[in-house]
């Protein structure tokens, strides 16, 4: 038997030798190639857009670009593979499928803040809070890709039921203030939902994304204390709303056995709904639903690091040339020539620019990528056809006009709390949803709290405030 | 009154019977049912067993590109038979040795086996040996290759051989039968019904195969059946996402996405309805290895 395991062991070293000495081969002289994991559909015509990007990079950097794309329906499984593996990957896209904060953790990324310091050009080009974003712990491993920042909490009303009614949009200062057009609209339009409630979120959406309610905890973003979340009482005030609402029947009445609204949503059931506000976002609800909408602010703009690590550019932990990856991120921020060539393809090949000097895509041209903000400053790239003029002037007007707060970037760790963190959770779940309106929110709300205050939420918002202190102390 | 009496007990299990297929066949009916309805239809007044307009929007959307999709048929059913057909092979011929009364390391050997339905390396391991020492990846014989041995099915397959008279091989022994000749002209033969069952089983497993086309395979020619179809939900996605196309959303929003669905799970599964019927005269014998027989 030990004989066997002394062979098996030889074999596995043998074989393991000859997989590093082959990866080790290559000669020194050659022009370096910069590997870069996206997301999507691979375009047919890659290859020619690829030679395109090496014309520009080669002259300017020093290397050469490959830019692989695997698929959106595989790509969150294979990066946390790539990154386990230890994949020699120079760049790859960090976001919604990829999380920045696991990327770090796992190890997949490579620090890059002394090679940020050698490029003055992409620092100066981009605004504090890009930068401020892809710090964790104090160390940078990402770039986010500039583009819309700011959101603002804000209700949609389709604009024929608003105009039929006379509603005056600058007279709606919060929720409540709605409740005579849905009184309205159940006497007029009994065929629609006046409001359409659930969905993502916590019930604090109107207020701030980072009311953690699955913690319990909340954090006041301009103090920096940490509080219980169902003490608040805006917590319990919209809980108790919502409540009202189903009673009144602005709510449907079946809404806790609905687990899919997007195809009510389609058929315009839904006279209202909530959700964030941006630049465009009117037009692009049009283009979806079919109807004119339009637009209520429920608050003022807040730019917010969660929404910003949702699309970035990552260095990769194996790379051989963190300076050179550095280096190419800086070219996609601040050379447009490259940026709208690998976002668009080559002008005349895959796509024209029309009289007003905006992209028409070529038919079949075998080079559409689309969703220009995966590949960097979204605001180098040519417009397209239908977009309004001056779109990326007024979205920069409106993150510049927006604020961070003292706990930008801030990220909580549960690893000491997880016990607690998981029962708390356990608690909320248990209950039923406090966005619905369809159970008697009065009656449970005091067994309710009490049970979570015995999960242990002390010790969670005790270790919470620790981390924001010093968080804070640090800044 | 007798007659009576007789009927009653009837009459329940065939009630009873009815009901179960009902229930069993009612939802597939359902998804055939709405892959044919028209998408306003069903937004309007929710899914109906009888389509009130006859609509095939979401096949013309699945079969938009048919090289694709009949790409993946070609691809999924190629290995699904090939998967099928070796495993088979191989499995029997460990499961005939294993299965032989005088053979010395028998308990060694089954524990190797054994061993490998209990350990594994996990995913990470894994993939790191398919992709950086086996050079799998990207190979359409990644999803036939690892899996091949199923232990669970070579201890089925064991049971069953077990279960053939002794006797039979011994007298194919003293005719100066050989070991290959035993086993291809007696063993197998006489174990079709565990045969099928494995065969069946094998290749519908390969044939519901996403997971490794995910994982290994970036070559769109070499994508399975049921990692496509999942790939084209998620592409309408991903151009959602799309908001500075504005003519794009356009366009997006017309095109038929609960249809879609279910025409896609009829579009799976309708080959595997018509492989079925074709083993099952086998099925309920295979299934019963290692009872008592006559």
């Amino acid at each position: 038997m030990k004989k066997i395991t002394k062979i098996a062991a030889l074999a596995l070293a043998a074989v393991m030798s000859i997989g590093l000495s082959s990866c080790s081969k290559g000669n020194s002289d050659e022009i370096p190639t910069l590997k870069w994991y996206m997301f999507g559909e691979t375009p047919q015509d890659l290859a020619s857009v690829m030679e395109a990007a090496n014309e520009i990079l080669v002259p300017k950097i020093g290397a050469k670009l490959n830019m692989v794309y695997i698929d959106d329906a595989a790509y969150s499984e294979r990066m946390k593979m790539n990154m386990a593996s230890g994949d020699d990957y120079d760049l790859c896209f960090i976001g919604y499928n990829n999380p920045y904060v696991n990327a770090v953790t796992n190890g997949g990324l490579y620090p890059i803040s002394e090679y940020l310091e050698d490029c003055p050009a992409l620092t100066e080009s981009l605004p504090d809070f890009i930068l401020e974003c892809g710090k964790y712990q104090g160390e940078t491993y990402a770039v986010a890709n500039y583009q819309i920042a700011a959101t603002v909490p804000a209700i949609y009303i389709y604009k024929d039921l608003a105009d039929e009614y006379g509603l005056k949009a600058d007279e709606v200062k919060e929720l409540r203030d709605l409740e005579p057009f849905y009184d309205w609209l159940k006497e007029k339009h009994p065929e629609v939902y006046p409001f359409r409630t659930g969905g993502g979120g916590g019930i604090g959406d109107t207020e701030t994304e980072d009311v953690s309610i699955s913690n319990g905890v909340v954090w006041d973003h301009e103090t920096g204390k940490v509080e219980f979340a169902f003490d608040r009482d805006n917590t319990q005030a919209e809980a108790l709303l919502m409540r009202e609402w189903y009673e009144k029947g602005y709510i449907r009445q079946d809404i806790s056995l609905v687990t899919d609204q997007t195809s009510d949503e389609k058929a315009g059931k839904y006279a209202s709904w909530r959700a964030i506000w941006k630049p465009g976002a009117e037009a692009e609800y049009e283009a979806v639903r079919g109807r004119p909408v339009i637009c209520i602010k429920l608050g003022t703009g807040k730019i917010q690091a969660k929404s910003l690590r949702d699309t970035m550019i990552g260095v990769g932990a194996n790379t051989k040339h963190p300076e050179l990856a550095v280096k190419f991120i800086e070219q996609m921020n601040t050379n447009k020539d490259l940026y709208n060539l690998i976002a668009f393809g080559i002008e005349g090949k895959h796509y024209d620019l029309n009289e007003e000097g905006k992209v028409v895509y070529r038919e079949n041209s075998g080079y559409e990528p689309g969703n220009t903000w995966r590949f960097g400053n979204q605001f180098n790239a040519l417009l397209l056809e239908g977009q309004e003029d001056g779109i990326w002037e007024e979205t920069i007007a409106f993150n510049e006009s927006s604020e961070t707060d003292a706990l930008f970037g801030f990220t909580f760790s549960n690893e000491k709390v997880k016990t607690e963190v998981s029962q708390i959770s356990q608690v909320i779940q248990k209950h039923p949803s406090l966005k619905t309106g369809a159970e008697p929110v009065e009656a449970y709300w005091d067994s309710m709290i009490q049970e979570i205050k015995n999960a242990g939420v002390d010790k969670v918002i005790a270790e919470a405030q620790a981390q924001v202190d010093e968080f804070l102390a640090t800044k | 009154m007798k007659k009576k009496q007789k009927y009653i007990p009837q009459i329940i299990l065939n009630i009873l019977f009815i009901v179960l297929s009902s229930l069993i066949i009612l939802p597939f009916l359902l998804v055939v049912a709405v892959s044919l309805s028209n998408e306003r239809d069903i937004l309007e007044y929710g899914y109906k067993l009888i389509p009130m307009n006859i609509d095939f929007a979401a096949y013309k959307y699945v079969f938009d590109n048919p090289t694709t999709i009949l790409n993946a048929y070609k691809v999924t059913a190629i290995f699904s038979i090939v998967s099928m057909v070796l495993s088979v092979l191989f499995m029997a011929m460990i499961a005939f040795v294993l299965s032989k009364r005088d053979l010395k390391g028998k308990s060694q050997m089954s524990f190797f086996l054994y061993f490998t339905m209990l350990f594994n390396g996990g995913l990470v391991p894994t993939y790191i040996l398919i992709t950086q020492y086996l050079h799998l990846g990207d190979n359409i014989w990644v999803y036939i290759l690892p899996g091949l041995i199923s232990p669970w099915y070579v201890f089925m397959m064991r049971t069953f051989f077990t279960g053939i008279p002794y006797e039979i091989t011994e007298a194919a022994v003293i005719d100066g039968s050989s070991e290959y000749r035993i086993f291809l002209t007696i063993i197998l033969p006489l174990s079709k019904p565990v045969l099928a069952t494995v065969a069946l089983f094998t290749f519908l497993a390969k044939w519901n195969d996403w997971n490794t086309s995910m994982l290994y395979i970036n070559n769109s020619k070499l994508f399975s059946l049921q990692y496509m179809l999942q790939r084209i939900l998620k592409n309408i996605e991903l151009l959602q996402m799309d908001t500075s196309n504005l003519n794009l959303l356009k366009a997006l929003s017309e095109i038929p996405s609960e249809t879609v669905r279910m025409a896609m799970a009829v579009v799976v599964a309708g080959p595997v309805l018509v492989v079925f019927p074709f083993f099952q005269k086998y099925f309920v014998k295979g299934l019963t290895v290692g009872s008592v027989k006559g």
